[in-house]
Parts: structure tokens; C-alpha cells; sequence
């Protein structure tokens, strides 16, 4: 199979000349960065970020120079945002149990109504919307946040998931179906 | 809530996700990635001590063994000394309790 150009460039980063990986960042960053950004808080983004970069860095021997760096950095950005809510998730965990707002309610009965266009996109311009999916979001584990956002949000196919997370393509499928699953429940237990 | 309701609701809730992300990384943030992985390269080199060092703290570590060993045999092997007082008066040994009553009642 023919490497992909940014191949010679990790080969040579390998060799010792470190200096040229600042090729790569900067050809990759803005894509690596959105995925980060859309997955974790604007607090958190840059550190996250950096974070998916020096990983890359530190696991460059495994980038197979069959694709563009940047899809192999995808999936360490996606494995390090779920990371990032595992390590979350244990210092936080009352935030967990915050009830949905009123706001939040009121937005859900709007959205399950909503039949025009414009409509529709003036609901997910409110901050409800972000507030309700961050709630949504925060109830499921790590992995299955990670599969929502990745299959159900973001469009992702399943067998790059799979990849970036080290699972069988069958076992993604079924996490990812219990996952919405469990998704669809905690929208009705609001609805209720 | 139906699941036509919910199916309406997840749709909306990902065209939230995918709205796009108003924030990009400045030169500052790569140039931080670039410090990090050169100070983990620095640290990752191996320290080698210069060929004599080594050669002189074994040295030194033998010496220190021997020297050990050497000063253990002494002193395990050296007879006890016990200290004895003796009173000049009457020659008799302060070693013990008796011995010493005896040399007081004397006085």
C-alpha cells in the first residue's frame, strides 16, 4: 500500500529530528482541537489537547503511514476525551446527581413539538440545549459518552470507534445500541 | 414522552454536538506541545557516567566491603575487656555490690 506523505515525515521525527513535528501539529491541530472542544469543557480543551498531541508523540512508532496522520491522531483524541471524563467522573462525582433544570424541562417539551426548520434551529441555538446534552451526557459512563458523541452526534463509523477505543467491531455495536438505549430512558425520565 | 418525541429530541441534540466549535489553538499552545515533548526527549536520554567514574566508584565500593570486613573480624575476634575499679587503699575490686560495701565499711 503507498504511505501517505505525512509517513515520511513521522520516519523522520523517529530518526531523531524531533523539530519536525511541528509539521505535523500544525497541518492537524484545528480538526484535533474541534473534536476536543465538542467532547469536553472550554477549560479543558487546551490542556486535553495538548494532551492528544504528546501522546500521539509518545506512540508515533504505531502510526502505520497507511492514512493521514490526522485520522490516526482522531482516535487518540477521542480515547484521551474519554480519559478525561473517567479521571472526571471519579473526582466529580456529585455533579452527577444534580437534577435537570426547569429550563432544561421546558426545552425538552418544546423540542419533542418541534415540527419547522427555523424552529429547530433556534433550539439548539439555546443554551438549554448544550445544558440538557451535558446532563444526558454526564449520567452515561465514559465509554458509552464517548460512543453517543462519536456514532450517534458526530456521525462517526462504527469501525473507526471501534479502532480508537480498542474494541471488536461487535461488541462496539452492541454498546453502542445499550448506550442509546440508556440515553433514550434518561430523555423520557425527564419527560415524565 | 412517544419515541417519535425522543427521536425528535436526539436529533436536535446532535445538531447541538455538531454546531461548530468557535475555539482554535494559538502558536503559544503548540509551541507548549513542543517544549513538553523536548524536555520528555532530554529526560528520556540516557545518563552515561564517564568510563573512569565507574571504574573508581567500584573501586571504592570494594575498598569499603574489604575495609568492612576487615574491621568486623577485629572486633569480633578482640577479647572482651571488662573495667574494673580498684580501691588503692585496700586492693580490693569495685566489681561488685558486696565488694563495695566491704571496702566502705573498711573506711
Amino acid at each position: 500500500m503507498r504511505k501517505h506523505e505525512d509517513a515520511a515525515v513521522a520516519e523522520a521525527i523517529l530518526q531523531g529530528d524531533i523539530e519536525r513535528y511541528a509539521e505535523l501539529i500544525e497541518k492537524y491541530r484545528d480538526p484535533v482541537y474541534a473534536i476536543v472542544a465538542r467532547r469536553v469543557p472550554s477549560p479543558a480543551v487546551a490542556a486535553v489537547a495538548h494532551d492528544v498531541f504528546v501522546r500521539a508523540y509518545q506512540s508515533l512508532s504505531n502510526y502505520g503511514g497507511d492514512s493521514p496522520f490526522g485520522n490516526w491522531a482522531s482516535r487518540i483524541a477521542i480515547r484521551t476525551c474519554c480519559d478525561y471524563w473517567r479521571q472526571e467522573m471519579k473526582q466529580n462525582a456529585r455533579i452527577v446527581a444534580a437534577p435537570a433544570t426547569e429550563d432544561q424541562r421546558q426545552w425538552l417539551e418544546q423540542a419533542a413539538g418541534c415540527n419547522a426548520a427555523d424552529e429547530a434551529d433556534r433550539l439548539i441555538r439555546k443554551k438549554e440545549a448544550s445544558e440538557l446534552l451535558e446532563w444526558v451526557l454526564l449520567r452515561l459512563s465514559p465509554e458509552d459518552r464517548t460512543l453517543v458523541e462519536s456514532v450517534y452526534q458526530e456521525g462517526l463509523p462504527l469501525k473507526d470507534v471501534a479502532a480508537a477505543m480498542g474494541w471488536s467491531l461487535v461488541n462496539t455495536k452492541v454498546r453502542a445500541m445499550r448506550a442509546r438505549r440508556k440515553m433514550r430512558q434518561l430523555l423520557e425520565s425527564i419527560g415524565e | 414522552m412517544k419515541r417519535q418525541e425522543i427521536g425528535k429530541v436526539e436529533n436536535l441534540l446532535a445538531a447541538t454536538f455538531r454546531r461548530p466549535v468557535e475555539v482554535y489553538p494559538d502558536d503559544a499552545w503548540q509551541a507548549g506541545i513542543m517544549t513538553a515533548i523536548r524536555r520528555g526527549q532530554a529526560a528520556a536520554r540516557p545518563v552515561i557516567a564517564p568510563l573512569m567514574s565507574l571504574h573508581l566508584m567500584w573501586r571504592l565500593a570494594m575498598c569499603s566491603i574489604v575495609a568492612a570486613l576487615v574491621c568486623g573480624a577485629v572486633y569480633f575476634m578482640s577479647p572482651t575487656q571488662t573495667a574494673t575499679v580498684v580501691s588503692g587503699q585496700y586492693d580490693v575490686p569495685l566489681d561488685s555490690f558486696e565488694n563495695a560495701v566491704t571496702v566502705v565499711a573498711k573506711l
